[in-house]
């Protein structure tokens, strides 16, 4: 293999990479690949996604980024401030005060997946086009 | 004497047929109607900043919620550019087939380093974005390398102009604001 090949090669991998590496961060939005067992002391938003994503101040000093579904599963954020969330690892529910609640992919992480295998996927197109 | 040569020309080959052509035929050079296009060349420098907004509008839509992640994409981009049209095109032909991946490290880089500082609080889907938007204009490298003098100044003025549009998008349009 020439390494204009090898070099194309590693350029899709890398590619792959960024669209798996989003996929893996818009994955921890939805709480499931966490291991929790702490309270909730703060809830806040981060800025620019119109509420979509929130943040939540956990007492072992953690702030952990959410998708604002979770917090409206939990009956908003009135109910979850204080209370107490429990899961193991890759677990799809939480326990909130002891009430379990169903943990989902929101479309909101699909989205982002789906955007950002956008600008590599015409990077490719127009590499392989050449 | 002309020197002549059988070709098939765009008008012979709607008969199905070669015609008999001297060297300085223009029907000979001419590009097919059927090439003909109205917008620009995908290499040429407004063929790639419309691949960048156009790419930049797609997030824009599927991400509607949030401004930051186009904004990201097109920075990412714009820099890719600036650096490819400003470093010496001899060290890009030394790097050869790695010269991307070295410019895709720089701009990982400052992508991290700045969204640790200026453009925080590190959100490491800001940083996907913004590799993303190189990746994507990496793909015009050999272009770049390619290019003459004037044409790496426009495109230098182009990753300029990209890159307003991305502050634009992130902090004057203000998309996403709680």
């Amino acid at each position: 293999m020439n390494s204009h090949r090898l070099a194309r090669l590693l350029t899709g991998l890398v590619g792959l990479c960024f669209v798996l590496a989003g996929a893996a961060v818009a994955f921890r939005w939805t709480l499931i690949p966490l291991e929790l067992d702490s309270r909730v002391v703060g809830i806040g938003w981060i800025d620019g996604t119109t509420v979509h994503l929130q943040t939540l101040d956990l007492d072992d000093g953690r702030t952990i980024t959410v998708d604002h579904e979770i917090i409206r599963r939990a009956g908003g954020e009135k109910a979850l401030l204080g209370a107490v969330l429990q899961k193991h690892r890759l677990e799809w529910q939480v326990a909130i005060d002891g009430r379990r609640v169903p943990l989902s992919i929101p479309l909101d992480g699909w989205l982002t997946v789906a955007a950002l295998s956008i600008p590599i996927a015409m990077g490719w197109r127009l590499r392989r086009s050449r | 004497m002309r020197h002549l040569t059988r070709r098939r020309t765009p008008s012979a080959a709607r008969l199905g047929q070669t015609a008999l052509v001297s060297g300085a035929d223009p029907e000979a050079h001419a590009a097919p109607e059927s090439r003909r296009r109205w917008w620009p060349e995908r290499n040429s420098v407004p063929g790639q900043v419309i691949t960048t907004v156009l790419a930049g509008a797609i997030v824009q839509a599927l991400l509607w919620f949030r401004g930051d992640s186009a904004a990201h994409l097109v920075a990412g981009a714009a820099l890719t550019t600036f650096i490819g049209v400003t470093v010496p095109k001899g060290w890009l032909r030394r790097l050869d087939a790695w010269a991307e991946f070295v410019i895709l490290g720089v701009v990982l880089g400052v992508s991290w380093v700045s969204e640790e500082t200026i453009v925080g609080p590190f959100d490491p889907i800001d940083i996907t974005f913004t590799v993303a938007g190189a990746f994507l204009a990496l793909a015009y490298l050999p272009d770049w390398i390619e290019a003459g003098r004037s044409e790496r100044r426009r495109l230098r003025a182009a990753a300029v102009g990209l890159a307003v549009l991305s502050l634009t998008l992130r902090y004057l349009v203000g998309l996403g604001k709680a």
